[in-house]
């Protein structure tokens, strides 16, 4: 069947729902195809990813948003990277920058003439500063300071990228307009059941409770969990990863801003897992994602409240959760978008990226209403991989611990991760060399970034890192080190430009 | 840290020329050269140029494109992305609606050539010069010594014994216990000519398809035609032996989790090269099942899948997998949110420009 598709049915709001509907909206204008959503008033939203990737600026972009006005309408803040504070050991912290640490030198990699510099450190040569002071994005973030990169590529305001930190509600809302002026019809109502096609199963449409049909060619499941369709209707299984990723509930209160909003998101280890803390422009995100094995739901609640440092806007609002990935994220005329598709906790803020990944897939396999399985094989064949390199990097920060203080930390340490995980350590450990591949989204800084932050030290470096004489090496880190320091001080504060931006008295 | 390179010609020199670049002070280089340069001509895609900046040299005649049989794939971009979509998409539809114009009619390198025109890629990304590009025809010999001069000034030495050393490069040609891949490749491709800068091959050389099972044993690490033999003369062993070398220059693999990540990389990369080689002149009845998933996309939707440690562009596969045969059902469904007179207009106006611009492009 290679007839084109009429009409797409996206099941459910949030923010999967409405970034789909946007998305789909804006990318396939032009082509005789009408989008319907279906959202249930009682049946409340997640929203737990309020913090993003830098990758959203494309998807924003794509739909043509104005950046002010988006910032705005979402209470958005500006993000350079995630503060990890006591995951390698108690009182220890370190920033996960959206950047690069410096330049490469001659054929080495920035981070391998560091490498050097403190092995040559060890043996009494020289000294060397700890890794961030080589970092624009760290440095701007540790001082409250933000601008967006430089247009110059050989300027070192270049150096680094953002996101934001935004409501996840508001955002919805946002897009809600943003789709339904160009055509997407919502309709109020919980689904009831669910129609397939005797000879192949194919969905052909859904019934609400008002008694109401709707019928559609492609099916986008945005039911969050549950996945109504893919999972209620399919059957398509799920794939548990709960002995890597263990954390199975998580509790979220916002609460009042004391301080002007940091232009990073904070995840701070605990007994049990790890708290969240995400500054909006008008209140603090927070949150505790823990493992229900190691700790009761009302004691999470009341660690993470004792902890806030605002007054508290909201009961404490629990989430359960099943750490994995569906077997099959699109199957027959299903394709999964947001929770229905599998859960990864937001630790490194992927969960709007991995929507916004889906969707571009769907654009870039977008179907015929046969949905081939050609299409739908090599969908999940991208999802799948992007799920588990996601995986892989969360893994390690678990993995690599060294706290002695709570039985959680010990479990995690000693238990066997992926063997996908296991040899990008052992080369990372060998001579700091991280695995490299093409797709995937964190790359060889985000690695570093999280290896060195959390002790995990290599052996060796690279021995081409030798091709400088150690005191011209010196200089140069040095330079850098000068430069980053130069530029913060020269950025003005995140609070002041983040002000004056929205109200449109500078641009970015 | 000590490299030793044992080997001849091509092989040998641009490994030594690339290590004794990169490692400067950091590494001793020794080249034990077993036999002198064996004489023919090579075959060196685009991406070599920007290696040959890099080592400072200039060497060979531009080459603009591959005639594999009947078809021409042409160097350098085919049409433009138009609403982020790859242009044979635009191609396919207005050609199920009666464009008689082959694929390369978009393409300025293919032009340039048929018209006996030359000119270098343009940095400009507005000009339509951006979209060319072009590959090198190399004397084998006249490049390894050049190669040599490179290597020996910048600190490579020649030896005439087996110096100790923490890598030896395995730089003969020779092949090693090979995964044998003969079913699929029994023959590899020969040079037959070239022609208005378009080099044309017969697929009738002799050949002992297969790469060794790991590029590094031990402490010998095999480059070249001592890594695997897929009989791609028309730019794939040399842009295999580049891609080796600055994969040996990264990771200088010595310890054991280097070594093992050396070889996952340089299997992938041989194998990828491999299936393109498959695609254009090997047996297809059962093909290799990344080349199958590869097939299988295009034949269904026009998709080109890239894998890691691709040798070939996206570009070159759309060409070759039309030319094998393999031809789209369906083209992207987005192509149709411009109305199909907009699409052929569009198209017959880059066509017209790519004519004009191939014009006006010096002779030689």
């Amino acid at each position: 069947m290679t007839e084109a598709i009429r009409k797409i049915v996206i099941v459910g709001g949030g923010t999967a729902g409405w970034m789909t509907a946007a998305g789909l909206s804006a990318m396939l204008k032009g082509l005789p195809i009408e989008i319907a959503l279906i959202e249930s008033a009682e049946i409340g939203t997640v929203g737990v990813g309020e913090a993003t990737v830098p990758h959203i600026r494309h998807y924003n972009a794509r739909l043509g948003l104005d950046e002010a006005d988006f910032m705005r309408r979402t209470q958005a803040t500006y993000k350079l990277g995630i503060e990890f504070r006591d995951w390698g050991r108690k009182g220890e912290t370190y920033i996960h920058p959206f950047g690069a640490y410096g330049h490469p030198i001659g054929g080495a990699p920035f981070h391998q003439h560091w490498l050097r510099a403190r092995h040559l450190a060890a043996r009494g040569q020289g000294t060397v500063d700890p890794i961030e002071v080589y970092s624009l994005p760290i440095m701007a973030a540790f001082a409250g300071k933000f601008v967006p990169p430089a247009a110059d590529p050989r300027s070192l305001g270049s150096t680094f990228n953002y996101a934001y930190q935004f409501d996840a509600t508001l955002y919805a809302l946002y897009l809600r307009d943003y789709a339904e002026a160009r055509g997407v019809v919502r309709t109020e109502g919980k689904v009831t059941s669910v129609q397939q096609r005797p000879e192949d199963g194919f969905v052909t449409g859904i019934t609400l409770e008002s008694g109401q049909a709707i019928e559609g060619d492609l099916f986008v499941d945005c039911s969050g969990f549950r996945g109504l369709l893919i999972e209620g209707a399919l059957k398509a299984g799920y794939d548990d990863w709960t002995q890597w990723l263990p954390c199975d509930r998580a509790v979220a209160v916002p609460c009042d801003s004391v301080e002007p909003a940091k232009p990073y998101t904070r995840a701070t280890a605990d007994d049990a897992g790890w708290r969240w803390r995400i500054p909006l422009q008008h209140r603090v995100g927070n949150g505790y994602v823990y493992c229900s094995g190691f700790i009761a739901d009302d004691e999470a609640a009341r660690v993470l409240v004792e902890k806030l440092d605002g007054k508290a806007q909201a009961d404490p609002r629990f989430l359960r959760f099943v750490t994995g990935r569906r077997k099959k994220q699109w199957l027959k005329n299903v394709v999964a978008v947001g929770l229905s598709s599998g859960f990864l906790e937001p630790l490194e803020s992927t969960s709007i990226h991995l929507i916004q990944v889906a969707i571009t897939t769907l654009l870039e396999l977008f179907p015929h209403r046969g949905c081939e399985q050609a299409d739908q094989d090599e969908y999940n064949r991208v999802m799948d991989l992007e799920f588990e390199r996601i995986r892989d990097f969360l893994v390690l920060h678990y993995h690599a611990n060294q706290r002695e203080d709570s039985d959680f930390w010990r479990d995690r340490r000693d238990k066997p991760i992926p063997d996908s995980l296991a040899w990008k350590m052992e080369l990372w450990r060998e001579r700091g060399v991280v695995a490299n591949y093409k797709d995937g989204f964190f790359k060889e800084p985000s690695w570093v970034a999280v290896y060195l932050g959390q002790n995990i030290m290599p052996d060796g470096y690279d021995p081409l890192a030798e091709a400088l004489d150690p005191a011209h090496a010196a200089q140069i880190l040095a330079e850098t080190k000068t430069a980053v320091a130069r530029t913060v001080q020269a950025m003005p504060a995140h609070e002041d430009f983040l002000r004056a931006f929205v109200e449109g008295r500078t641009r970015a | 840290m000590k490299i030793l390179i044992v080997g001849t010609g091509v092989d040998a020199w641009l490994t030594a020329a690339v290590l004794a670049g990169a490692a400067g002070r950091a590494a001793r280089i020794a080249v034990r050269e077993t036999a002198p340069p064996a004489h023919g001509q090579l075959v060196g895609l685009p991406a070599l140029l920007g290696l040959h900046a890099r080592l400072g040299i200039e060497v060979g005649a531009p080459l603009l494109g591959l005639r594999h049989g009947d078809m021409l794939e042409p160097f350098g971009d085919t049409g433009a992305m138009m609403e982020g979509l790859p242009f044979h998409h635009y191609w396919l539809r207005a050609k199920a609606h009666g464009e008689t114009a082959p694929l390369e009619a978009w393409s300025l390198t293919a032009r340039a050539a048929a018209k006996g025109r030359f000119a270098p890629r343009s940095a400009d990304p507005r000009s339509p010069l951006s979209t060319l590009d072009h590959g090198l025809l190399l004397d084998a010999a006249a490049y390894a010594e050049t190669l040599k001069a490179v290597a020996l000034k910048a600190g490579a030495e020649l030896v005439d014994h087996r110096p100790d050393a923490d890598l030896v490069v395995d730089a003969s040609g020779e092949p090693g216990d090979w995964i044998d891949w003969s079913a699929w490749l029994p023959t590899g491709a020969r040079l037959t000519g070239v022609e208005d800068r378009i080099a044309t091959f017969a697929h009738d050389a002799p050949l002992k398809a297969g790469r060794r099972a790991r590029a590094v044993e031990g402490d010998v690490v095999a480059v070249g035609g001592a890594l695997a033999s897929i009989g791609a003369a028309d730019g794939g062993d040399l842009h295999l032996l580049q891609t080796t070398v600055s994969r040996l220059a990264a990771l200088l693999p010595t310890g054991p989790a280097a070594v093992a990540e050396f070889n996952r990389l340089t299997a992938m990369a041989v194998e990828r090269a491999r299936d393109m080689a498959i695609l254009r002149w090997g047996v297809l009845d059962a093909p290799p099942e990344e080349l199958a998933w590869k097939i299988g996309q295009f034949e269904s939707r026009g998709r080109v899948v890239m894998y890691d440690e691709e040798t070939w562009p996206e570009g070159s596969w759309v060409h070759a997998l039309l030319a094998r045969g393999v031809t789209p059902k369906r083209w992207d469904p987005l192509v149709e949110r411009a109305p199909l007179a907009q699409t052929r207009e569009m198209l017959g106006r880059m066509k017209a420009v790519l004519e004009q611009t191939a014009e006006a492009m010096p002779r030689g």
